[in-house]
């Protein structure tokens, strides 16, 4: 690999890791309004944005070639479309699963400096999936 | 498309609102040589194919504010900006990617994820493509239903079959991933059964393993049995022996002769009691103990039993009392019920300091639900078909029993204080004899007690009835 390719993957992690906290803390403050939201409705415009802001995710995470952070990010799609089209409730499964997910993917994002180590992921991507 | 135009004098636009890809993009585009502007939404890039008009558009879809659908078709609603080609990143996941693609006029479409030489040959063949698609393509229109919705599709040959080309791509790269995914469970499923396998075998060890342990334990009271008889028989010649010796059978003896005589008869018949309490746990153990129901009194049977106690209170100083209520003829195993009686109140005896109250009371009452404060460990089930009991309580003001002690209470060998065990001789078994001999009526035990106050033990055996004509009958063990 040439030293121009590494200086540019190095730039680009910096640009994810800048990235991944401003969607991470996004969804954050999403899924709280959703929370405080009450009253059995959902909203759908909440939902919309924390799903743009998953996808977005999702392919900076492709970008970087970190397989994991994608994977979850897709399984948190699959969630907020069953939300969407009405197949699961916010119960609070779902918030402390999303919460879990979210707390967890900003550790994994803030550690990534250096060398890339493997994200131990999997089962909070099970318990999206659960949902 | 002129083609002499080199590629550092072609313009990209990348839309795209998330910096890393877009960086990424820019990379991958501008290595190719050619020139690339970024706009992170549709207002910007609106704004920046006004400022100058690019060669070529690559947009994202999802986007906020405006998406990549609306971007495309606002760019070829405008005459002047109409023949800018425009390539749409999708992930072509559902079927209205497809229309919504062809309905808003794009050329060409990328599939989610890209690989980098894809993208580039894609850009590569629009750019020289697109005299092909330059003005009249707008004309010709075809009416399409798709989940209940009309669509109205105005994109040229060319556009559809690129399409066409991008889905069918989609269709055998998914398949690929299928098949992968489809080795991977095989994969799992081979590991999960092998794992099952080596549980399986597992289980079976510890089957074994049990077997063997329980033949163990039962040689183990086997030979204790064994072994208990062979000591009786020359112990049985010592009691003997000494009994004659110390009521002068063979002769006078001097004072001190006899004193030293009433020892060892005295000794030998501790002995005694040890072993045969050592046999009878034994054979409980050992599945060799049997109940000889026989229509029994109970009144007369627990006042011969008191007789034998009365002796021993009175040694102790303590008084013993009995209430017995009239109860009709019983069938009952009366050795091990008397049995029963005296363990617990030799036991009561035994630690109730002089002057102290040993009470016994036999009672007959109907099955009460959860005895409060019975000890679940060796609760056993009474037979359902009779709702009545008999109820054996001894009741003492000794010294009683601590609360964390009461588990340890019927376990064999076990004098809960160590330093009980020299102030109060025994073998440790009674306790652990009485639960054996009620678990083998299928009886059930309480007990409860309160240090410095007294103690409180109460035993309930099923009650069977004993009509005139019962025979003898034999039950074994666990039966």
């Amino acid at each position: 690999m040439t030293t121009e390719r590494n200086n540019f993957l190095e730039r680009l992690m910096v640009i994810f890791k800048r990235e991944a906290e401003e969607h991470l803390k996004t969804m954050t403050e999403l899924l709280q309004l959703l929370e405080s939201g009450g009253n059995g409705q959902v909203d759908m415009d909440i939902v919309d944005h924390l799903f743009r802001e998953a996808h977005s995710l999702k392919g900076a995470a492709r970008s970087v070639d970190i397989a994991l952070i994608e994977s979850v990010c897709q399984s948190m799609e699959y969630a907020l479309v069953k939300l969407k089209q009405k197949e699961i409730d916010l119960s609070s499964g779902f918030f402390t699963a999303f919460y879990q997910v979210i707390a967890h993917l900003t550790y994994e994002v803030s550690h990534l400096a250096g060398e890339r180590k493997a994200l131990n992921l999997v089962q909070l991507q099970l318990m999206l999936q659960a949902l | 498309m002129n083609l002499k135009m080199k590629n550092d004098e072609i313009d990209i636009l990348i839309v795209e609102d998330s910096p890393t890809q877009a960086e990424k993009l820019r990379y991958l585009i501008e290595g190719k040589g050619y020139g690339v502007r970024v706009a992170i939404d549709g207002a910007m890039a609106l704004a920046a194919i006004k400022e100058r008009k690019p060669n070529l558009v690559l947009s994202d879809i999802v986007m906020p504010g405006m998406d990549g659908y609306t971007l495309c078709r606002t760019i070829k609603e405008d005459e002047n900006w109409r023949d800018v080609p425009i390539i749409l990143v999708t992930s072509l996941n559902d079927p209205k990617d497809i229309i919504h693609g062809l309905e808003c006029g794009a050329d060409n479409f990328i599939r989610k994820p890209y690989a980098d030489a894809y993208l580039l040959a894609r850009i590569e063949y629009v750019l020289m493509n697109q005299e092909l698609r330059s003005g009249k393509n707008m004309d010709v229109g075809i009416v399409l239903y798709l989940g209940n919705q009309k669509h109205f599709i105005n994109s040229q040959r060319q556009q559809i079959l690129d399409l066409l080309i991008s889905t069918y791509e989609q269709a055998v790269f998914v398949n690929d991933e299928l098949h992968e995914r489809e080795r991977q469970v095989i994969e799992l499923n081979m590991r999960l059964a092998q794992y099952t396998t080596e549980l399986e075998a597992t289980n079976r060890i510890v089957a074994d393993k049990n077997i063997e342990l329980e033949h163990a334990s039962r040689a183990k009271s086997e030979f204790l049995a064994n072994m208990s008889h062979e000591l009786r028989t020359p112990l049985n010649a010592i009691l003997g022996f000494s009994e004659a010796l110390k009521d002068g059978l063979v002769g006078p003896m001097e004072e001190q002769q006899r004193e030293y005589i009433t020892d060892i008869y005295e000794s030998g018949g501790h002995l005694l009691s040890l072993i045969n309490d050592i046999l009878d746990l034994a054979k409980i153990e050992a599945g060799k103990m049997e109940l000889e129901l026989v229509p029994t009194n109970l009144k007369m049977l627990l006042e011969n039993s008191a007789s034998l106690l009365r002796e021993r209170a009175h040694a102790h100083s303590v008084r013993l009392t009995l209430s017995v209520e009239p109860i009709e003829s019983a069938l009952v195993d009366q050795r091990k019920f008397k049995q029963i009686v005296f363990n617990l109140v030799s036991n009561a005896i035994k630690f109730t300091p002089a002057g102290g109250d040993v009470m016994i009371a036999l009672s007959k009452k109907e099955r009460a639900l959860d005895p409060v404060g019975s000890l679940g460990d060796f609760e056993s089930e009474l037979p359902a078909a009779s709702g009545q009991y008999i109820e054996l309580c001894v009741t003492d003001n000794g010294i009683g029993i601590e609360p964390e002690a009461l588990n340890k209470l019927f376990q064999p060998f076990v004098q809960l204080d160590s330093g009980l065990t020299r102030k109060y001789e025994g073998s440790g078994l009674g306790l652990a004899i009485v639960k054996q001999l009620v678990e083998l009526h299928n009886g059930t035990m309480e007990v409860k007690s309160i240090v410095g106050s007294g103690s409180y033990f109460a035993v309930s055996l099923p009650y069977i009835k004993a009509s005139s004509h019962s025979p003898v009958q034999v039950l074994k063990a666990g039966q």
